[in-house]
């Protein structure tokens, strides 16, 4: 199998990756900061459009939106799929820190290991998994048929499109998330209290 | 001589006269379900998460609850009532055993049950009643061997939480299709069919409800029917609180308007299988002697201190419903008491109802004097414990609440509070720090230590 070449360019680190993860970042921190201390700040009549456009917005954007933000960005630019990866997983890895920061300060350290891999997290990786994969097929699909991309590969897209929305299906969707909450739950007793 | 086998006309008078009184004399104790009069039936409702301003008889701008608004008016309502620990296993075993959590063991949501735990039950069989546990039981471990209870109706789907729907039951010790579609509807049914009974003894029947926990489902014929109603909502929470915290494996992340109507519809439903439930005891003619108590397991919270579920030892969280009608207690029907009375006070008072002692190791206190006078002094203060639920990042605490101040301790990071709730009642102003607070400290401390103590003996 003929390996897959490109013919854009590959521009510098910081118009590639640098300024891509900024976007992805700052758009997480205001909208996520917004959100918690908003509601303080602001008048009642404003918190509404707080919360729809950093609260929903911002869970949406954590969830689903980072690679429809990153990729237009990162993909002309040449960036390779590890960076893009990396710059997608921004959000993910920070909100997953702040959460296993606050469980640090409850459970003991074995159990906050075991807490990273909570629904939350896992959630969100599933997300990840799922856009990387759908934004993956749709930009090698685009550039393939501007002849900026030969030999595109869709199996590892495909692979990850579908993972990820088998483990949005488990940690969401399959009785509302709660069957694989006691799978987790079994697990810890397993671990913790045995 | 000859003797007569056939009886005199007098001696016939003589026995019919003896027949007729022991007859009189044995029935007299009886009332006409055939139990001794001076031992009431009780049934004890408890529903899952019912915090305690969802009433409408308290004006609630939303639910509907004719039914526990008709217990109120024919009952007491503790307008103070509390849990000892805000979670669903904890919470029941201390209804069950009159401890707290520290004692019995059930202290979160994982640890087990353990057998050798005493309920009131034991204590009611043995003094002859028909006994019945039906619905959630929801600790952890296998199924209990619950001693003193004839009828053991459960179920063990989703970790012990039951679903809405077409519940698979387990009862006494048999897994059993479910014969309704929704299982408010099911053990009220089977609550109906246990009071049914033809029986010569008085019944105790622990009804504990699934609703409303989450998924806080309501049957179809309820659903959509708050849909136009309007949320109230605390000035801190928005309709998307619970997608920015750790909510998922709560189930909690839809909108919170939504969540909230689905809460209310549930209930509501609820509120109408109460109402069936006494409908049956008034067209059996056995209400005047049945003792009905209502609590709540734990509160909810809807958004107040952007917080969902419960555990926080936050008033949304540890306060709850708790209604008595005893049939004895006409005096005080319709009447609120204020003094603070708590889940390990239910134990106690099913004993004491039933004529009986309080077993040791029983801390709670019996609340039946209340119910002829709503105005003696009750508790001044009380413990609160949590003890963490992996994975939910509340931290163990304890706190001491009293009329009118709320001092709260976190183990780890979390700052301790301290609320005036005369001024404060939403606790909303951390005093942790001011000059008043340094001036109630050392009471409050003082008070907690002790409450410890007192438990701990």
């Amino acid at each position: 199998m003929k390996r897959p070449h490109t013919t854009i360019p590959r521009q510098s680190l910081w118009r590639r990756f640098l300024f891509p993860a900024l976007v992805v970042l700052v758009i997480w921190l205001i909208t996520a900061g917004l959100y918690s201390i908003g509601w303080k700040m602001f008048p009642a009549t404003a918190i509404p459009v707080i919360a729809w456009t950093c609260g929903l917005g911002g869970a949406l954007y954590r969830m689903l939106l980072v690679p429809v933000v990153a990729y237009p960005i990162a993909y002309p630019r040449g960036s390779s799929l590890v960076e893009r990866m990396v710059i997608c997983a921004i959000p993910m890895v920070g909100w997953s820190a702040e959460q296993i920061y606050l469980a640090s300060g409850v459970f003991s350290a074995g159990e906050t290991i075991y807490y990273a891999f909570s629904s939350g997290t896992l959630l969100l990786l599933a997300c990840l998994f799922m856009e990387m994969g759908a934004c993956e097929i749709i930009f090698r699909f685009w550039y393939k048929k501007r002849g900026q991309l030969e030999n595109a590969r869709y199996l590892g897209p495909v692979i990850a499109l579908v993972a990820g929305l088998s483990g949005i299906f488990m940690l969401l969707l399959w009785e509302g998330g709660t069957r694989w909450f006691y799978y987790y739950q079994e697990g810890y007793k397993l671990l913790f209290h045995n | 001589m000859q003797t007569s086998n056939i009886p005199s006309k007098h001696g016939m008078r003589i026995t019919s006269i003896f027949l007729v009184t022991l007859l009189f004399i044995g029935l007299l104790p009886l009332n006409l379900q055939g139990q001794p009069a001076d031992s009431p039936n009780i049934i004890f409702i408890l529903v899952d998460d019912h915090r305690w301003d969802a009433l409408s008889i308290l004006d609630h701008p939303m639910v509907q609850t004719p039914n526990l608004d008709r217990l109120c008016q024919e009952g007491v309502r503790f307008e103070n009532a509390f849990v000892t620990t805000s979670l669903c296993s904890p919470s029941r075993a201390s209804f069950l055993t009159g401890q707290y959590a520290r004692t019995h063991g059930v202290q979160n949501n994982l640890t087990p049950w353990n057998n050798n735990n005493r309920t009131f039950f034991e204590q009611l069989k043995a003094d002859g009643y028909d006994t019945a546990f039906i619905g959630k039981w929801h600790m952890p471990g296998n199924l209990p061997q619950l001693k003193g209870v004839d009828r053991f109706i459960t179920f063990t789907v989703q970790g012990g939480q039951g679903r809405y729907f077409d519940c698979p039951l387990i009862i006494d010790g048999v897994e059993t299709p479910s014969r309704k579609h929704y299982i408010t509807e099911e053990l009220t049914d089977y609550a109906i069919e246990f009071v049914e009974r033809k029986r010569n003894t008085p019944f105790c029947l622990y009804l504990s409800h699934k609703a409303v926990h989450h998924q806080f489902l309501p049957p179809p014929h309820i659903a959509g029917m708050y849909k136009k109603k309007a949320v109230p909502m605390p000035p801190e929470a928005d309709n998307w609180v619970s997608w920015n915290l750790d909510h998922l494996y709560c189930g909690l992340i839809g909108p919170l308007k939504r969540t909230y109507r689905n809460y209310m519809e549930a209930l509501h439903a609820t509120d109408l299988e109460i109402g069936r439930l006494l409908d049956r005891l008034d067209s059996l003619g056995m209400s005047d002697n049945t003792i009905i108590i209502y609590w709540g397991d734990n509160g909810f919270f809807f958004g107040e201190h952007r917080l969902m579920d419960k555990r926080w030892p936050y008033e949304e969280s540890i306060r709850v419903p708790c209604i008595i009608r005893d049939p004895r207690h006409r005096e005080t029907a319709g009447k609120a008491a204020p003094q603070m009375v708590l889940n390990i006070d239910v134990a106690p008072t099913i004993l004491e109802m039933a004529g009986l002692s309080p077993l040791p190791g029983m801390t709670g206190k019996s609340m039946l004097p209340f119910l002829s006078n709503v105005s003696l002094p009750g508790r001044d203060a009380w413990l609160y414990e949590y003890f963490q639920d992996f994975p939910y990042r509340v931290p163990n605490t304890q706190a001491v609440r009293t009329n009118r101040y709320k001092y709260v301790e976190y183990q780890g990071r979390r700052p301790d509070e301290l609320f005036d709730l005369q001024k404060d009642p939403k606790e909303q102003h951390n005093l942790m720090g001011t000059a008043q607070a340094n001036q109630l400290l050392p009471e409050l401390r003082a008070r907690l230590e002790a409450l410890r103590q007192e438990v701990d003996r």
